[in-house]
């Protein structure tokens, strides 16, 4: 990692951050600069943006399915399951690895992600449970087992509460790969998939009388969902990795004529908030000598860009209904006529 | 008499169990091609179950569907099911061309592309149903009717042979109503053979020709002129079957290993 | 064990977390009851910006209220505010329950983490005593920590045994609670600011980000027990109780264990409260005499041979009618085509209990038998006959008869019997036996 010292974004404010950004990208495209020689602040950025182009993707599935708190299970049984992967290749609790290869990141996920799914459906099922309730269950136990894992071996409590938190400012560029790998991944299914996803989403009957499993495109989402989650713990943790799941496409959905669009628009929102929230910090850092956590700075700004749109959207519609009421008084004036 | 090929629906022995409600017993019918057929029965008697494990959405415990002479899960296909509207999303970001273009996946499959031809069939479909104008709108700026008939449209791009259709009046005004019915034997005359669970039973003998009447059982399953009888309503929708759905649910519960206190 | 209770360090800790525990369970089977279980989770961890904006304002100096204090009126008002903003996004923004949820969770902990980092940053020693709130840390409750949690525990079990009867027709019959007068809206109020309250007590033992379990596991394990509310109550406050004190006791008992040659493991209160609990509850889902996964099992398997018995007994009783001598076994369990091996048990286990007879190889109803399997007729017949009067064709009726007949009870004979007035003959023209009384 460069010092920062040598950080050119140490020192700016918003608006210089800008400007420092915008030329280093103009270096970077004239062939000055490479991915090798990315600032920290960059770094952030581009994984923050990674991040929510992974959650606008699988987001978006996820309001329409109603899974979200499922969501907010998988995310803490995903903390067992990465906890569990560390124990079983021994690796030394102390670093946690920047490098956890993608392999293991992606066995880990199918694992947590399908086992969660899978005994919450069993227990609701069984024994006649409302699907809340046996979600609850598998989750603050799964969570329990993996706090009390973490508490155990690793001396350091600060690495427990690292990985619920996360943390922006300790990102390696090694964690670029596993990103990247994971957004791969996730547009290469929905590339792939888009119609059976869409349609499961949308009619899951019609879908299983057209051959289309709405079974099978439950656990892919839920692959999808853990990938996503593990890959983002890192840097957000894993009860922030919800907030972009939910808040761009929610927002998104305001303007979405089709689910293509509405994941586009999440995904741009995702992206901006990302540039948002590391500016801020900076800005906050240089100007006002606050360190704040990057992750929940960028986390306060996808809302607040979630209710500017609202806000915008109250707006335009109120406009849009004047504009339609008028022309219909004038309609009928002139029929008087 | 039982010619396979002029069947369009035989059910042997269909029996479901469905948690502890509705559960439908030992139901045997044949329902021949080119019928309009009406579905009644008590609400909560299995209707929707019924027609959800004809088309293998539920689990039966026991049973053989045949559709149009034939087992095969692929003979799935050639069925078009026309949901409540409670059960979609009437929100979700999708446009009335993308809705009716559904229709064609059954033959398409996961992968392979929408050609211009499914396009013209989709809009085409549209006309029929008088909707064309609304090709591009987002479905939650549809009225009740205009939902109705997008799925019918849907319906015909599929290009099937069976429709089952559950409810497809309820909160739909008299307009549409005459519509849709138009719209059905429009379909019966072509060789289709529609089966729809409808509530008003006044209304039976007017515009259907075939009646199938449950709860939790088959009352009956015959031409409306013959079987739409007093006699069958009364069993239908009569009370003297309190013992029978007493020991029904006892037995259902034994087997589930549940207590029946 | 009973030193817990005494030594005056363990005192507080023990009896704090049971006091907590036995709160938080006790407000979970009222969220579980109106399907919310998973409301405790949103509102817990939307105490996390109230716990560290309340550590920053003890540093102004005009606030004297003592650090804890002021944390857990933070925690308060924080998940009182989440809780409008639930209200909030599901009418004004009109989200699904279940989005609007997540929605307020992340939310409220992406402010609690930049405060957080805010702390952590420049008043490190500050932070590192609100983060006792956020995973619990029962060892260092002292006692006037453990009077306060009873006297709210105390409050909280009041309040509940006040309101019972409102609270328990509106949660079952809203519609019949409002034409008695009582006013739902305000026991869904009531029932909100307890969650709070909860969370407020339980979040020292358990910490916020375990404590919703602490709302969902007992309950859960409760209904298992019962489905009467008080008795919903009652054990669900038992296991909340239990589960604190076992996970204390666990968690000081393991990591003195494994405290050895100077490496030290310590195993969190939290966690083992919550582990404990869960444990409890899988125990229940598993064993509960009634609803338990195996109890029913077991009386699944035991009704599949009673009606294995009563078939070889009425499959006798038919050979019977056509020769006095006995059949050969094979015979038997061909014509039910039960499968060899359970055939082969039952009819040793209908012999040894005299049912059947043995003659060299052939088997025959014993005296006690023919009665059984008579009655087992009967009621096939019987229901065979109830089944043509209410409109069955009678080619259906026998395939239904062999399921119910072993499943009609004597009082739903006596209301056949009533409704088809005693009959004589089954729709095929066959007798319907007497009802012979047991020898």
């Amino acid at each position: 990692m460069i010092l920062s010292l040598l950080n050119p974004y140490s020192g700016q404010g918003f608006f210089s951050f800008m400007k420092v950004g915008f030329l280093r990208l103009i270096q970077f495209f004239q062939g000055h600069l490479s991915l090798k020689t990315l600032a920290p602040d960059e770094l952030q950025i581009l994984v923050l943006s990674l991040i929510a182009l992974s959650s606008a993707i699988v987001g978006v599935f996820l309001i329409h399915r109603k899974m979200t708190m499922l969501a907010n299970a998988l995310s803490h049984t995903v903390i067992f399951g990465i906890v569990l992967t560390y124990l079983i290749l021994r690796k030394s609790f102390e670093l946690i690895d920047p490098t956890l290869s993608f392999k293991v990141m992606f066995l880990a996920s199918l694992v947590t992600g399908v086992l969660t799914a899978f005994l919450s459906q069993l227990i609701s099922k069984i024994s006649n449970l409302q699907k809340d309730a046996s979600i609850g269950l598998v989750f603050t136990t799964f969570f329990a087992l993996g706090i009390l894992l973490i508490t155990l071996f690793s001396k350091n409590s600060h690495i427990g509460i690292d990985m619920i938190m996360g943390n922006v400012d300790a990102l390696h560029y090694k964690d670029l790969t596993s990103i990247f790998y994971m957004l791969g991944c996730n547009l290469l299914i929905i590339l792939l998939f888009m119609r059976g996803l869409k349609v499961s989403t949308f009619d899951p009957i019609f879908s299983k009388l057209a051959g289309f499993s709405p079974t099978l495109f439950n656990y892919l989402i839920v692959l999808q969902l853990s990938l996503t989650a593990i890959g983002a713990f890192r840097a957000i943790g894993v009860v922030l990795v919800l907030s972009f799941f939910i808040v761009p496409p929610l927002a998104a959905h305001l303007y979405a004529t089709s689910i293509e669009k509405q994941i586009l628009i999440a995904s741009f929102i995702g992206v901006i908030s990302s540039y948002l929230g590391v500016s801020l910090s900076r800005h906050l850092l240089t100007h006002y000598g606050l360190a704040l956590s990057t992750g929940g700075l960028t986390v306060l700004c996808l809302y607040a860009v979630y209710f500017l749109n609202r806000l915008f959207y109250q707006a335009y519609r109120g406009y849009k209904n004047r504009k339609a009421k008028l022309a219909a008084e004038n309609f009928t004036f002139i029929k008087q006529d | 008499m039982n010619l396979n090929l002029s069947d369009a629906l035989k059910v042997d022995h269909l029996t479901v169990n469905y948690d502890q409600i509705s559960v439908l017993w030992d139901i045997s019918f044949t329902v021949p091609k080119g019928k309009l057929v009406a579905i009644i029965g008590p609400n909560g008697a299995g209707k929707s179950t019924f027609l959800k494990a004809i088309l293998g959405l539920t689990p039966s415990l026991s049973g053989q569907v045949q559709i149009l002479g034939s087992s095969k899960k692929s003979q799935i296909k050639k069925v078009a099911y026309l949901p409540q509207r409670e059960s979609i999303d009437w929100n979700f970001p999708i446009t009335v061309e993308e809705l009716v273009l559904q229709g064609r996946y059954p033959k398409l499959g996961l992968f392979k592309r929408i050609r211009k031809r499914d396009r013209e069939a989709a809009l085409e479909a549209l006309n029929w149903v008088d909707m064309t104008d609304y090709a591009h709108r987002q479905i939650n700026q549809l009225s009740i009717g205009q939902q109705q008939r997008i799925f019918l449209a849907r319906a015909l791009l599929q290009d099937a042979d069976l429709y089952f259709m559950d409810e497809p009046f309820a909160g739909v005004d008299s307009l549409t109503e005459q519509f849709i019915f138009t719209f059905l034997k429009g379909l019966k005359k072509k060789g289709k053979t529609l089966f729809v669970i409808h509530h008003d039973i006044q209304c039976i003998p007017k515009h259907f020709d075939w009646v199938m009447m449950i709860n939790a059982r088959l009352i009956t399953c015959g031409e409306v002129s013959t079987h739409f009888t007093q006699e069958n309503l009364d069993q239908t929708f009569g009370r003297n079957t309190n013992l029978f759905e007493e020991v029904f649910n006892l037995s259902h519960k034994k087997h589930l290993g549940v207590d029946h206190s | 064990m009973i030193h817990y209770f005494l030594d005056p360090i363990l005192k507080a800790p023990t009896i704090g977390c049971i006091a907590m525990c036995l709160v938080c369970s006790l407000v979970g089977v009222l969220i579980f009851i109106r399907k919310e279980s998973l409301l405790g989770e949103t509102l817990s961890h939307a105490a996390y910006p109230g716990i560290m904006l309340a550590a920053l304002l003890t540093l102004l100096p005009s606030v004297k209220l003592p650090l804890t204090l002021c944390i857990l009126i933070g925690a308060g008002l924080f998940s009182y505010l989440a809780l409008k903003l639930l209200d909030l996004s599901k009418k004004r923004l009109k989200m699904s329950p279940d989005s609007a949820l997540s929605f307020v969770l992340t939310l409220f902990f992406g402010l609690g983490i930049t405060v957080a980092s805010l702390l952590q940053n420049t008043y490190s020693l500050l932070y590192k005593q609100a983060l006792v709130f956020l995973f619990g840390q029962a060892a260092t409750i002292t006692d006037p920590y453990m009077y306060l949690s009873i006297s709210l525990a105390v409050l909280v079990v009041s309040v509940i045994l006040f309101f019972y009867r409102e609270i328990q027709i509106t949660n079952f019959d809203p519609i019949f609670a409002q034409t008695i007068g009582i006013r739902t809206q305000r026991i869904d109020r009531l029932t909100y600011l307890l969650m709070v309250a909860s969370i407020v007590i339980g979040i020292r033992s358990i910490g916020l980000f375990l404590l919703s379990g602490m709302f969902i596991a007992p309950a859960i394990a409760a209904r298992q027990w019962s489905h009467k509310l008080h008795r919903m109550f009652i054990f669900s406050g038992i296991i909340g109780a239990l589960s604190g004190f076992l996970g204390i006791y666990s968690s000081f008992e393991l990591s003195v264990a494994f405290s050895k040659g100077g490496h030290s493991l310590s195993f969190a209160t939290g966690p083992m409260i919550i582990l404990t609990s869960s444990s409890i509850t899988i125990f229940s889902l598993l064993f509960a005499p009634k609803q338990g996964w195996v109890s029913r099992f077991l009386k699944i398997v035991t009704f599949k041979f009673k009606c294995t018995q009563e078939n070889i007994l009425k499959s006798l009783w038919h050979f019977a009618q056509q020769t006095d001598l006995g059949v050969a076994p094979q015979k038997v369990w061909n014509y039910q085509s039960i499968p060899r091996i359970s055939s082969l048990l039952v009819t040793l286990y209908l012999y040894l209990k005299g049912e059947i007879l043995r003659n060299k190889s052939l088997i025959m109803l014993s005296p006690s038998g023919r009665i059984k399997a008579q009655n087992i007729v009967r009621l096939h017949r019987l229901w065979e006959l109830y089944l043509v009067h209410i409109g069955v064709g009678k080619e259906k009726v026998h395939h239904n008869a062999e399921e119910m007949e072993h499943i009609i009870t004597p009082h739903i004979e006596e209301k056949l019997l009533k409704l088809m007035k005693h009959p004589t003959k089954d729709p095929h023209n066959q007798p319907i036996p007497l009802k012979e009384p047991a020898l």
